[in-house]
């Protein structure tokens, strides 16, 4: 094999493929790239068996070939190499001449039997606008779970639903404590039966994969994987195989206490209540009467904070504690100039909409203080 | 010729107080018949826990096996332990303790240390004569002895202590450590392990002197930190502080118990483990602590011991929460057939309790009387005794003879009115009725 490429399109290959390898990971093989050039492109190959990527780019072949290379090394050489064009040359025993102006790299490669083959991408085909769908997964991704005893919840769940007749995708997390969705209508029903989960780690990949992408991009829906294709790029991981709990049960729908706060002021607060809180549980308390919202914490070790905000509520007093940490996660994501809470007593949860997105909904659970 | 480490005599004085055989002597303390007796505890366990003076000095050590202390001294009385005692007396002693200081460490349930800088004036008498006061009253009002060491930190004051047992008090002045140390071997040393000791020898130390006259850089090099603080406590310097507080909190809070015959009945053993569970999960509520983990440890009859843990979803100290992951992994780990001798517990990640994060997916107010449930069989069984209310399996501990054969002699002489902890034959008549 031997190529010449820009050192930007090399740069861009390789950096989406050493994203997606495990540093850690017990095959040593899979710490490698697959380069192969053909006609005009070259396609650089990344997996850990979970997540797997393709990227294309544009590269002058000069013999067509395919080599494993040490991603890592040569993404490290090819940031720091001075000239535009770099040259790649695959020697013998796995070689690799690197060459760029008057640089020289001469770095080992692997033979390329022994790289696993990705699982191939099939499933319901949906296009989708590429910075929607980033915005959902913006507006989601923070409520995944990191708790390895309940893995059906370590990443995003995304599944069709129906709003007022029209088909929708919706994209739903939680970790037990918290839970967001948001949904946008796609062009037409796609045939999705039930629901799918998308690990975690696939979800950043998508995220930097989608980053450039304008228009649409393509969603491939199966049922073990998620394929998403790009231009230049195609991601396919395994979807989490389990049940995601029936999120919807917990989504309170009788609620009788509608606050609406400036967001802003209580994200501030929030903040320096947070300050003095239990370090762990960041717990701080929310005291709510006619027109007043009352923001406390303590801690024993430090002290304590009170602050008075103004807020629109006509009901009756009443308290109830919440992580702050959580309710500031969602607060930053919502873009809305006001923050309108509806809810129960001070053991159910708390449901936070935004005034003009409707497809999104967040909801908290209270903590006791 | 050894060099004077200190000019001064007292900069600072820190006391350490020993129990002397303190198990045993509190059995002999509410027990005066068993006075100069050979008898030791932990008859329960199959293994002595503690001898008497008397005992040792035939030969006995700790943790011998009971059937070889009765084939080598058939004389010797084996109890059963009382810890509910042990530990009402070790409370008296610190309260003792705190008479003469304000400022007492509970180190642990026979030993403690008292800083008593500045006190003669308040005692009117010299700081030996102090430990000596200290001595007395335990002796009069406890009827158990200790031994007391007096010097300028808490390492010189335990091996003072230490230097003459039982009943001994000795005090090492600032301008005295040199010459202690010389005579002081490095496996004496707190803090110096056989593996500390060994490493050092190589480097051609043989006392506490030869480490404290290297310099305290080559200390830090060779032993880090703790070697620094070592070498300053040896040198009088005042490093490890009085801890005064009772300790609060936990990194993880682990319940065993051995049990004899051993067993190999699966409900025994498992009622076994539960109730290392209710014991685990009541100090947990006790200090306002909730685990996110647990471990189940099984020991067989051949010592061998096998575990598995398990993480919770919700961190908890709730017997009921947890009951049917201990059934989980107790059927996972025992195997039919084998016998088993002991079951551990140990609650880890233990974290603060008092806020609590409710869950999506469960029923708050579910959890909330199921804490309810828990703190009120926590202050049934704090009125009437631990373990009246437990869970059922607990019944099967029942099957097999476990524990005391009788009651302890506080249980048995309970007077109408009286609860166990608060009856307890006065040491003090003792002291009289064996004096006179």
């Amino acid at each position: 094999m031997e190529i010449k490429i820009q050192k930007e399109s090399l740069i861009n290959g390789l950096y989406l493929t050493q994203s997606v390898i495990e540093h850690r990971s017990t095959m040593p093989v899979l710490a490698n790239a697959l380069v192969e050039a053909k006609g005009k492109t070259v396609t650089f190959t990344a997996t850990d068996l979970q997540v797997g990527i393709v990227v294309k780019q544009q590269a002058d072949v000069g013999t067509p070939g395919k080599v494993l290379v040490p991603v890592k090394n040569l993404y490290d050489i090819a940031k720091e190499l001075q000239n535009d064009i770099i040259s790649i040359k695959s020697v013998t025993n796995n070689w690799l001449e690197v060459t760029c102006g008057k640089s020289k790299f001469k770095i080992m490669g692997a033979a390329t039997d022994d790289f696993p083959s990705l699982p191939a991408s099939e499933g319901a085909e949906v296009a989708f606008d590429a910075k929607t769908f980033m915005e959902m997964l913006d507006k989601v991704s923070y409520a995944m779970s990191n708790d390895e005893t309940r893995y059906t919840l370590n990443g995003v769940f995304l599944e069709q639903v129906s709003i007022g007749g029209k088909p929708s995708l919706r994209l739903t997390s939680t970790d037990g404590h918290r839970l967001s969705y948001t949904q946008r209508p796609i062009k037409a029903a796609i045939k999705l039966p039930k629901g799918l989960i998308i690990p975690k780690k696939a979800v950043w990949e998508i995220s930097k994969i989608l980053k450039d992408v304008e228009g649409d991009f393509t969603l491939l829906l199966g049922d073990k994987t998620i394929s998403v294709q790009t231009k230049t790029a195609t991601l396919v991981c395994r979807l989490i195989d389990g049940q995601f709990p029936p999120y919807e049960q917990v989504i309170p729908k009788d609620y009788n206490r509608v606050v609406s706060v400036d967001k802003q002021q209580l994200v501030q607060s929030l903040r320096r209540a947070a300050l003095v809180a239990n370090e762990k549980s960041k717990g701080v308390k929310f005291a709510f009467s006619p027109g007043n919202l009352d923001i406390s914490s303590s801690n024993p070790d430090i002290g304590e904070s009170k602050e008075e905000l103004a807020c629109i509520y006509k009901g009756e007093t009443f308290e109830v504690g919440f992580n702050a940490t959580y309710f500031l996660d969602i607060l930053n994501i919502l873009q809305d100039e006001k923050a309108i809470l509806e809810l129960k007593n001070d053991t159910s949860p708390c449901v936070i909409r935004s005034e003009f997105d409707k497809g999104f909904l967040s909801v908290v659970m209270p903590m006791r203080i | 010729m050894t060099e004077q480490i200190m000019i001064e005599s007292w900069p600072r004085a820190i006391l350490h107080v020993d129990c002397d055989s303190f198990f045993t002597s509190v059995e002999q303390a509410i027990n005066p018949e068993l006075k100069g007796k050979p008898i030791i505890t932990g008859a329960e366990r199959g293994i002595v826990s503690a001898a008497s003076c008397e005992a040792k000095a035939l030969g006995i050590k700790r943790a011998m096996s009971l059937s070889e202390v009765a084939e080598k001294f058939p004389g010797v009385i084996m109890l059963q332990s009382d810890y509910e005692t042990y530990s009402i007396f070790s409370k008296r002693l610190f309260d003792i303790l705190r008479r003469f200081s304000p400022m007492v460490e509970e180190y642990s349930i026979d030993e403690a240390f008292c800083d008593i800088t500045g006190l003669r004036r308040v005692h009117h008498c010299s700081y030996p004569d102090i430990g000596k006061k200290i001595q007395e009253t335990v002796q009069k009002e406890l009827d158990i002895t200790v031994s007391v060491g007096i010097s300028l930190s808490k390492s010189l004051a335990k091996l003072a202590s230490k230097y003459r047992k039982p009943k001994g008090l000795t005090a090492i002045r600032g301008r005295e450590i040199h010459t202690f140390l010389k005579n002081t071997d490095l496996q004496k040393v707190w803090g110096f392990g056989p593996n500390t000791v060994s490493l050092l020898q190589k480097h051609g130390l043989k006392t506490a002197l030869d480490f404290v006259n290297k310099p305290i850089e080559w200390a830090e090099k060779l032993l880090g930190k703790i070697g620094v603080e070592i070498w300053m406590e040896l040198r009088g310097q005042y490093a490890y502080k009085l801890n005064e507080e009772e300790k609060k909190t936990y990194a993880s809070i682990s319940k065993a118990k051995t049990f004899t015959p051993s067993s190999s009945d699966v409900d025994y053993v498992y009622a076994q483990a539960l109730r290392n569970l209710e014991s685990a999960c009541m100090k947990a509520r006790r200090y306002n602590l909730a685990a996110n983990k647990i471990t189940l440890s099984l020991r067989t009859d051949e010592f061998h011991t096998t575990g598995v843990e398990m993480k919770f979803s919700r961190p908890t100290a709730m017997v009921m929460d947890i009951a049917p992951t201990l059934k989980m992994l107790f059927r996972e780990l025992f195997k039919n057939g084998q016998k088993y001798r002991q079951t551990q517990i140990v609650l880890a990640g233990l974290q603060d309790d008092t806020e609590n994060q409710f869950g999506l997916f469960e029923d708050p107010v579910k959890v909330v009387k199921s804490e309810h449930i828990s703190n009120a069989i926590d202050e049934i069984n704090e009125r009437f005794g631990k373990h009246t209310v437990f869970m059922a399996p607990g019944l099967y501990l029942q099957r097999y003879f476990n524990g005391r054969k009788r009651k302890s002699l506080r249980n048995q002489l309970v007077i109408k009115g009286e609860s166990v902890r608060q009856h307890l034959r006065l040491p003090l008549l003792n002291y009289i009725f064996s004096t006179r």
